[in-house]
């Protein structure tokens, strides 16, 4: 280590340790904001009361019944959901982004995105409702499980998962993803096109409590389980041999982060459509402010991705009352500019 | 005393009388007492209302709710109704078709809604079931707004206009294509099952589609079909410009169709089945008369 290194190190540690300190308050800030904020107006008070209100807490403020209704079937668990979706879209952006060693990989790459629309758009064309109004969801998450674990085999090289071909084995995956969504979009009627196309761009407005509870096991292994990685994932920025002589288990990593992203990835597409973006960016965005340590930059992003996707819903729901934005276009929207701008900034910090 | 109690008494039965409890196409009975806040969905039920005149009752419909010209809030697009924006209006009853509501996306909304305690009438699907479909939706709505006798004067007045249509139909069917454009270059055939084929089949000609849903528009498949006449939407014919660029569109020029100038536009609502189906019927089926005889 180099004597101007050390300042700049120590630095992120005080950053770091002061993200992790500012981003829960933050998730509970936008949770707050969140829930009392729609097209149904509850104010803070009625919020609190009609929470308390099952305990036997007298109400503080008064509210109908048709408030209470709102705030827990269908406000609560889209914000449970929106928390979901971003915490386990932006710890598997940053896993990957380990795992590549390349800021530009998320999980997309590993064909969880288009492998999910592809079976979304044959579901609907074809007509598969074996399981009622999750068939969809359900055709989703097999198919982002079938072409991870394609695409896993492919970069399989003698037993070793090659991670160079995995990134290739992904773009040609994709594409051959993206064609046979395409022609599904050929074949399909007017009706199942809004379906594919709406599905494509993403929404929470779907969110039940079965919803959330279908998605919940799955995200949070992803979101629980692979902070357990960043010492593997740090070692990995020496290269894999490298990570090797420092006693990592580097196929058996490899396997269990691409199982986690594909697992909890999935499960978010299946639910809430293709949203994009926040497992780029979150991660990226928060590695300018703390550094490159997967220690902080794994939980942090599940936290970041979190409080962005509460947010991005809350202005997908508000924006055009009483109709809704698509999330997909409000995180490209909102979010796109300011990781330009941000990257501008960084740049001229870190040199990168 | 007596009379206050005789007062009440008819009261009672007064507001019993206008209760309505209707069962919905899924099953489902909705009960209705003189809906003031109404969220009408699908543009044959905005319709609808408007013509039992109880227009005033609507609080909010989706992008298509568009004819006749009003100022009603619109919730969205019709595949992915939210349920916030929808309860935000304070509807007594949300009203849609079972087609609508099947969408995907919708099913949940559905179910959302019913869960924060709204009330939610299915219609009959709007694309299908023709004339008749129309008729059953109508009376249900008359039903809900208890104007029972307006919806059966009003389904009467489709089976004259219907006779008018059999007396002028064309004695020669012609071949028809429905053709939905969106722009120049491309478009989508209508086939043998919704309102465009049955639209076509009560103005008297045959639909040349013989397949089912939609189909992309190909030069080839057009000229093959060789239709004598060509339908398009208001929106579709603006959309690629005029009749001579109708023309210049892929295998146009090469059918009888093309050849003799013959397109003919109907109102945008025709898609989803309503209630002017019979007067798009009347008008189509005088052109064809006085053009094929």
């Amino acid at each position: 280590m180099t004597a101007a290194a050390a300042p700049v190190l120590s630095r992120q540690r005080t950053r770091a340790a002061l993200v992790l300190l500012a981003l829960p308050l933050l998730l509970v800030g936008a949770v707050v904001l969140a829930v009392g904020t729609g097209a149904v107006p509850i104010t803070p008070g009625q919020v609190l009361s009609i929470l308390l209100a099952p305990l036997g807490v007298s109400p503080l403020q008064g509210y109908d019944e048709q408030q209470a209704a709102v705030l827990w079937a269908i406000r609560l668990p889209r914000v449970a959901l929106g928390i979901l979706v971003g915490a386990g879209l932006a710890i598997a952006g940053a896993a990957m982004q380990g795992l590549f060693r390349n800021p530009l990989a998320d999980p997309g790459l590993l064909g969880i995105s288009s492998g999910a629309s592809l079976a979304a758009a044959m579901s609907v064309v074809l007509g598969f409702h074996a399981f009622g109004m999750y068939s969809l969801p359900a055709a989703a998450f097999v198919g982002s499980l079938l072409s991870t674990a394609l695409i896993y085999l492919l970069s399989q090289d003698r037993g070793r998962v090659n991670v160079t071909t995995m990134l290739l084995a992904g773009i040609a995956i994709n594409a051959l993803c993206g064609a046979g969504t395409g022609l599904m979009t050929f074949l399909a009627t007017d009706e199942q096109l809004r379906t594919i196309t709406f599905w494509n761009l993403g929404s929470l407005g779907g969110a039940t409590w079965p919803t959330v509870l279908s998605a919940l096991p799955l995200i949070m292994l992803g979101v629980l389980v692979l902070p357990l990685t960043a010492r593997a994932l740090n070692a990995f920025m020496l290269g894999e041999s490298g990570a090797a002589h420092l006693g990592i288990p580097v196929q058996g990593v490899k396997w269990l982060i691409v199982t986690l992203v594909a697992l909890s990835v999935g499960a978010g597409v299946a639910v809430a459509g293709t949203i994009g973006f926040v497992g780029l960016v979150v991660p990226h965005l928060l590695r300018l402010v703390t550094g490159p340590n997967h220690r902080t930059l794994l939980p942090a992003s599940a936290l970041l991705g979190a409080t962005l996707l509460v947010l991005a819903d809350l202005v997908s729901r508000t924006v055009a009352v009483p109709a809704e934005v698509p999330i997909g276009i409000v995180t490209a929207l909102l979010g796109a500019p300011f990781f330009l701008y941000l990257l501008r900034q960084g740049r001229r910090e870190t040199g990168l | 005393m007596k009379g206050k109690l005789l007062a009440l008494t008819a009261l009672a039965l007064l507001s019993a009388a206008s209760a309505a409890s209707i069962k919905g196409a899924d099953g489902v009975t909705v009960e209705v007492t003189n809906p003031k806040r109404v969220v009408a969905l699908n543009a044959t039920t905005v319709e609808l209302i408007y013509r039992l005149g109880k227009q005033a009752t609507i609080v909010g419909t989706d992008i298509t709710g568009t004819y006749p010209p009003n100022k009603i809030p619109s919730v969205g697009h019709w595949a992915q109704l939210p349920a916030e924006g929808i309860i935000a209006l304070k509807p007594d009853v949300v009203i849609g078709t079972a087609d609508n509501f099947a969408m995907p996306s919708n099913v949940k909304t559905v179910e959302q809604l019913r869960a924060a305690g709204v009330k939610v009438l299915v219609l009959p699907a709007s694309d299908r079931g023709g004339l008749d479909g129309v008729k059953a939706r109508l009376n249900m709505l008359g039903q809900v707004y208890n104007v029972q006798s307006a919806a059966t004067s009003l389904s009467k007045s489709f089976d004259t206009t219907m006779q008018a249509v059999k007396a002028n139909q064309p004695k020669t069917a012609p071949k028809v294509v429905f053709l939905y454009a969106h722009g120049p270059a491309s478009g989508m055939l209508y086939g043998t099952d919704g309102g465009a084929n049955e639209l076509i089949t009560l103005a008297g000609g045959k639909n040349a589609a013989t397949f089912k849903d939609t189909k992309e528009l190909t030069a080839e498949a057009l000229v093959a079909m060789n239709p004598d006449a060509i339908i398009m939407l208001t929106r579709g014919m603006e959309a690629v410009g005029n009749l001579d660029a109708v023309l210049k569109m892929p295998g146009v020029a090469q059918t009888n169709a093309g050849r003799n100038r013959r397109v003919y536009t109907v109102d945008d609502s025709v898609r989803w089945i309503g209630p002017r189906l019979p007067e798009f019927a009347l008008k189509l089926a005088r052109e064809w008369k006085a053009d094929f005889r």
